[in-house]
């Protein structure tokens, strides 16, 4: 069995870095020489792989153009050869490597697209969970409420950026031309799939996004109205957090709503 | 010989996913590619779901690796197990290859020498994974475009040992027979004559590139006359086996693939009337 070992070894060694010298194991003989044969298996590992960052990062594709889109595949590939049983996690690293590595890295934004792509994807297959509704919400009684906690749904994700990356996803997925790179200060989407289980995303106020967070950390409706106060007057601020609140629940971005009283059977 | 017909099915694609719920096509059942599945939710498992509800499902992966020489991925199969208590498959089938070693993963279809070392070696793997997955493992014949120096036999040999020691099914691609038979120079006749019925769970039909000195199964086109042909001749050796046709590239509309399917169904009917004229 050694021998067999050897030979995967050696092969897998072939194809990955293209450096192993495997011919002594192929049989001559047949209408192909013993190269044609290797680069049938060659070709189809850098095909196969060039397929799946082009399927998972479609709109990165579009926006790098042909040349630039190649010098990815190539440079990706062999920085990051695939170590995972499922083609589902083999772009996790292609932020990182466009990050790390030029001509890319001269072009934060690059690396930004395909950060949200990414993000895209998580929220796509996350997994499914019940969700709350208004009438949830409604069935409280209304001492309950400053009490209340929220667990969202499982595809909820935030994305931090800070050029307008979300604007040229947009543009190239409509097939318009992208707008030019904008730096921006502070910007922040909300990412979830939808009750028809369509991703959605739309970007927050920063006082939204402070009472998701709220929420996230595992504070209570309390804790949300007291972070509201540095944004909005006094009286208006019940409001803004109900706002909140219902718009979360109507677009499903929320599992479950914990009170005191359910906070046993639903942890 | 109860081999669980299933009829004449298709290989379910991401872009057919709402056609088929939406449409309930007259197909007898569907094959899908496991690995798609092995995700927490959102729309995969919901489209899973509803097209159980209607159709017999068969299970198809591409990771096993059971040729392979890396330990056998358990957390793989734990998952496949967990998907296959969740669907209720028909059965689970895989390739009769090796994907990757030392952890490097080609994500190909790749052959193994054709030998008596090897073959205890992947009879002691699938014994293993029938052990934990609680059932028969399905095999597939890949297409290959290589023959390595270290084997001795045939690969219709080396197929029969595997099944007869290890108690595997064998899915037989007759794509894969003609594609591998003009890139290695044999007669796919001979192949087919060579397999013994009692192993066979079902068959695959798919389309491949010619290259004129050579051809690769690329599943990008229909399926050709020379493989309807080797089909008709499958029939008439192994009688009704469950028949997929099976696209993975250039995805046309279902209705082509339908149309593919009941083309298979038609030279089955006709070739099980003249062979019992
Ligand atoms: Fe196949």
């Amino acid at each position: 069995m050694l021998d067999l070992r050897v030979l995967q070894s050696d092969l897998i060694n072939y194809l990955v870095h293209k450096k192993q010298k495997v011919d002594g194991y192929i049989a001559d003989g047949g209408s192909i020489d013993k190269q044609t044969r290797l680069n049938i298996y060659s070709n189809a590992y850098t095909l196969r792989l060039r397929g799946v960052i082009d399927i998972d990062h479609e709109i990165l594709s579009y926006y790098l153009g042909d040349e630039l889109f190649d010098q990815l595949v190539q440079g990706y590939i062999s920085a990051y050869p695939s170590n995972h049983t499922s083609l589902r996690d083999f772009c996790s690293n292609v932020p990182n490597y466009l990050k790390d590595n030029p001509p890319f890295n001269e072009y934060p934004v690059i690396e930004e697209l395909a950060r949200f792509e990414q993000t895209l994807l998580f929220a796509f297959d996350a997994s499914d969970s019940t969700t709350a509704n208004m009438l949830d919400l409604n069935k409280l009684s209304i001492e309950d409420w400053p009490d209340i906690k929220i667990r969202f749904h499982p595809s909820m994700q935030l994305f931090e950026n800070h050029y307008n990356c979300v604007e040229i996803w947009q543009a190239l997925k409509q097939k318009r031309t992208p707008p030019e790179v904008q730096k921006c200060d502070h910007s922040t989407w909300v990412i979830w799939r939808n009750a028809q289980r369509i991703t959605e995303f739309r970007s927050l106020e920063i006082s939204e996004l402070e009472s998701i967070q709220t929420f996230l950390k595992g504070g209570s409706l309390s804790d949300v109205c007291e972070q509201l106060q540095s944004h909005y007057p006094e009286d208006e601020i019940s409001k803004v957090a109900v706002t909140y609140l219902s718009d979360w629940l109507n677009r499903n971005q929320v599992s479950i709503i914990i009170t005191q009283k359910n906070s046993l059977t639903s942890q | 010989m109860n081999n669980n017909f299933l009829g004449f099915g298709v290989g379910l694609r991401t872009d057919h996913y709402q056609h088929v719920v939406d449409n309930r096509p007259d197909v007898d059942w569907l094959e899908v590619i496991s690995e798609n599945f092995m995700v927490a939710g959102g729309k995969p498992k919901y489209f899973l779901h509803a097209v159980r509800e209607n159709y017999p499902i068969v299970m198809h992966g591409v990771s096993m690796s059971i040729a392979g020489t890396d330990p056998l991925n358990m957390d793989y199969l734990k998952k496949l197990k967990m998907l296959s208590s969740e669907i209720q498959p028909e059965w689970v089938s895989d390739h009769l290859c090796w994907t990757g070693a030392e952890g490097l993963n080609s994500h190909d279809l790749l052959p193994v020498p054709y030998n008596n070392e090897v073959i205890t070696h992947i009879v002691d793997r699938i014994q293993q994974v029938q052990e934990i997955l609680g059932r028969a493992l399905v095999l597939e014949n890949v297409s290959s475009y290589l023959t390595y120096n270290q084997s001795d036999m045939e690969e219709w040999d080396f197929i029969n040992t595997i099944a007869e020691h290890s108690g595997c099914k064998i899915l037989l691609d007759i794509n894969n027979i003609y594609v591998s038979s003009r890139n290695h120079g044999f007669s796919a006749q001979t192949f087919l004559h060579a397999i013994k019925p009692e192993h066979i769970q079902q068959f695959h039909l798919a389309g491949h590139s010619d290259y004129g000195d050579y051809m690769i199964d690329t599943h990008d086109h229909d399926v050709p006359p020379a493989v309807w042909d080797l089909y008709a001749d499958a029939v008439k050796k192994f009688g009704l086996i469950s028949t997929l046709i099976e696209r993975d590239d250039n995805i046309p509309p279902f209705e082509d693939l339908h149309a593919e399917m009941k083309h298979a169904r038609d030279i089955a009917q006709r070739t099980l009337d003249l062979n019992s004229a």
